[in-house]
């Protein structure tokens, strides 16, 4: 009877001293919880941290509900205390260590929570459930804490079976024993991982929503939409009319969609961080930006950011046509010049002093010059504007080879070198525009003859380098100093002291090699030794023909 | 075939109409009759009776097809052809030149050396 008393009167001020940490804990968890949800205070939360702090004076619950039915009283208390340890169990995580810190107990909610059987992890260390090094030292020094007889609380990272982050919401507090010794801890969590990512996407939402340009979150896979931003549906002239699509289907037409399986493959396939793409939609040109992002821990999902780019199309169409005007306009005038130029070197006005023939020539030259820099700033503009036509004709570059040593040959003749073709004994075949390949092939002739001794020559040959043709144009030249290398592609770059009279360029021509190539898809360099010569060299993809060629003639 | 010997010139551009007339008078020995604006030639189109036109296309007030256009509205019977002239020199311009029944397209800037061997070239394939 004593001993009964004892117990009593020892639970009893166990719970005078759990009801003093109460009010100051309530406050804490109340205050916390405020912070994180926006105000909104989880009254379930709440109710938790009540039934924890019983627990937690008493020593555990389990002691407190054996201490009352030893006590043989109050019935209807322990009748509360078990409906209490009920909706612990029901709604939270408990897990129950000893000193420590290996696990002695869990519940269901444990095991579902983790993935862990009670026993797969009961004799673990607690220390292993967290995610990172920082986390395990949080939570040593948690348990210093409530080692001393405290309560703590905070949000934890820990990991599941399976690596998955799992954040939660923990109060450890100390497990005592008959004789009031700390004899372990108990974990008493609540998962607030969709929590917290809810709170984070609330906050990535609204800034989101105050976009300019259209936001849309879905699933890789399925393309269901999980978010679209205001601007996204503002933007109007949708496949559907909805305001609330399910699937990306709803939005783009067939033929869009096929945009997106074309361009999204290398995102999921983690070839790439970002892809974009632009396609002309029903309201305007757009630009598609879409990056691959954790929506939740374990899924992924794309990001589509799209943006009206009718205005920078306007604006480059704008600069196109402004270009056109202008080399119009020097047109023009340049038909007088040349024109008149051209007559009076006839002869038909009369015949001219020796000098005057010579300043006519100057003239005349000068005027072609100037024709040839405004034909090739036309070019270039076509080509970075994306205007320029590039049929995509199977081409053989043998042909071109051929063909452009046979055009450029009275130049060859000018500059006395001779352009000679090495035969690679095979077709060589490539997608490609053949007038353009003519024009690159022109380009690098005509620098090349410009630069050779007299009397050299100047080589043309194509090597087979794996998936690709590579094409050279090899002089013997003075080589590029090592200064004008960087640069050498750039527009009005010409090497210092090699301008000459006789033979002079615009500065583009090269830009414009660059550029044709870049269209179609190739790469275009050079190696250079001062004082042996240069050898230009563009690679091109080989096509499917020049694949079967090939194989006809393996077979052959 | 009849010999071309009349052609009407219009172009807004007096020195290039100077030029024009230097390399086909005297060196073609071509009958030219110049307006600087397509107005004009058309009001005169019926004196004049030129067997050709050589338009410029870009011309303010009357545009060069504009006033081919005119021409063969008010003078269907004649057939007249036109040449055009142009500065702009691109592939799809040229396209449209012809897709509008011209005989032929002369870029700017042109050789006034060989300009009446293009139009008398022009002429036969007519």
């Amino acid at each position: 009877m004593k001993q009964k008393f004892d117990k009593r009167r020892g639970v009893q001020s166990d719970l005078s001293w759990v009801f003093s940490a109460l009010v100051v804990s309530l406050l804490l968890v109340g205050a916390f919880w405020a912070m994180q949800t926006s105000g909104r205070v989880d009254s379930f939360l709440l109710a938790t941290a009540v039934v924890l702090l019983v627990s937690a004076g008493a020593g555990s619950l389990k002691n407190v509900i054996r201490a009352r039915n030893l006590s043989g009283q109050m019935m209807a208390d322990s009748m509360t205390v078990a409906l209490q340890e009920q909706i612990l169990s029901e709604h939270t995580i408990v897990c129950v260590t000893d000193t420590f810190g290996t696990i002695t107990e869990v519940n269901k909610n444990f095991s579902e929570t983790f993935g862990y059987t009670k026993d797969e992890i009961i004799g673990q260390p607690a220390s292993a459930l967290y995610r990172t090094d920082a986390a395990g030292s949080v939570y040593h020094a948690a348990l210093i804490t409530v080692k001393q007889g405290s309560l703590w609380s905070g949000l934890e990272e820990l990991s599941d079976k399976f690596g998955r982050r799992i954040t939660t919401q923990t109060t450890i507090s100390p497990k005592v024993g008959r004789n009031g010794q700390v004899v372990g801890f108990v974990f008493i969590r609540t998962d607030v991982t969709s929590a917290i990512a809810q709170s984070a996407e609330d906050s990535r939402n609204e800034l989101v929503e105050i976009l300019r340009d259209g936001v849309i979150i879905y699933d890789p896979w399925s393309y269901e939409v999980s978010y679209t931003n205001d601007a996204f549906i503002r933007r109007s002239r949708w496949a559907t009319d909805t305001k609330d699509p399910k699937s990306l289907n709803d939005l783009f037409h067939k033929h869009e969609m096929q945009l997106f399986q074309r361009y999204l493959g290398p995102l999921l396939n983690n070839e790439a961080h970002q892809v974009m793409f632009e396609f002309d939609h029903a309201s305007g040109p757009v630009e598609v930006l879409t990056h691959a992002i954790e929506d939740m821990p374990g899924k992924r999902s794309l990001i589509s950011v799209v943006r009206d780019i009718s205005e920078r199309k306007k604006a480059e169409q704008l600069k196109l046509s402004s270009v056109s005007t202008v080399s119009h306009e020097l047109r023009t005038p340049l038909t007088s010049i040349k024109g008149a130029l051209r007559l009076l070197d006839s002869g038909l006005m009369g015949e001219m002093t020796h000098d005057a023939r010579k300043l006519v020539n100057v003239a005349h030259r000068n005027s072609e010059r100037l024709l040839a820099i405004v034909n090739d700033i036309l070019t270039l503009e076509k080509l970075h504007s994306g205007n320029l036509m590039i049929s995509a004709n199977d081409v053989d570059l043998r042909t071109i080879l051929t063909d452009s040593a046979e055009a450029n040959a009275p130049f060859a003749a000018e500059c006395n070198v001779k352009f000679t073709v090495e035969d690679i004994g095979k077709p060589a075949h490539v997608r490609a525009d053949p007038q353009r390949l003519m024009q690159v092939m022109s380009n690098l002739l005509s620098n090349a003859a410009k630069f050779s001794p007299a009397g050299s020559d100047v080589k043309m040959r194509i090597r087979d380098s794996g998936d690709v043709w590579r094409v050279c144009v090899e002089d013997q030249g003075p080589g590029i100093p090592e200064h004008a290398r960087d640069t050498l592609f750039d527009s009005f770059i010409q090497i210092e002291g090699t301008q000459s009279n006789a033979f002079p360029s615009t500065g583009l021509g090269l830009t414009i090699c660059r550029e044709i190539v870049h269209r179609h898809g190739g790469q275009i360099s050079f190696d250079t030794k001062v004082g042996e010569g240069t050898t230009f060299y563009f690679d091109l993809e080989k096509s499917v023909a020049s694949e079967m060629s090939m194989n006809e003639t393996a077979v052959a | 075939m009849s010999e071309l010997k009349k052609i009407m010139h219009v172009d807004d551009d007096e020195d290039i109409l100077e030029i024009a007339k230097m390399a086909l008078e005297m060196v073609d020995g071509f009958e030219l009759h110049q307006f600087n604006s397509g107005a004009a030639a058309l009001d005169a189109f019926e004196t004049v009776a030129p067997q050709l036109m050589l338009l410029d296309v870009m011309m303010p007030g009357m545009t060069g097809p504009e006033l081919s256009r005119n021409v063969r509205e008010r003078h269907a019977a004649l057939n007249t052809p036109f040449i055009f002239m142009t500065a702009k020199a691109e592939q799809s311009v040229c396209q449209e030149l012809y897709a509008a029944g011209a005989l032929e397209v002369i870029t700017k800037p042109f050789d006034p050396m060989s300009l009446g061997s293009q139009i008398r070239d022009a002429w036969s394939k007519r």
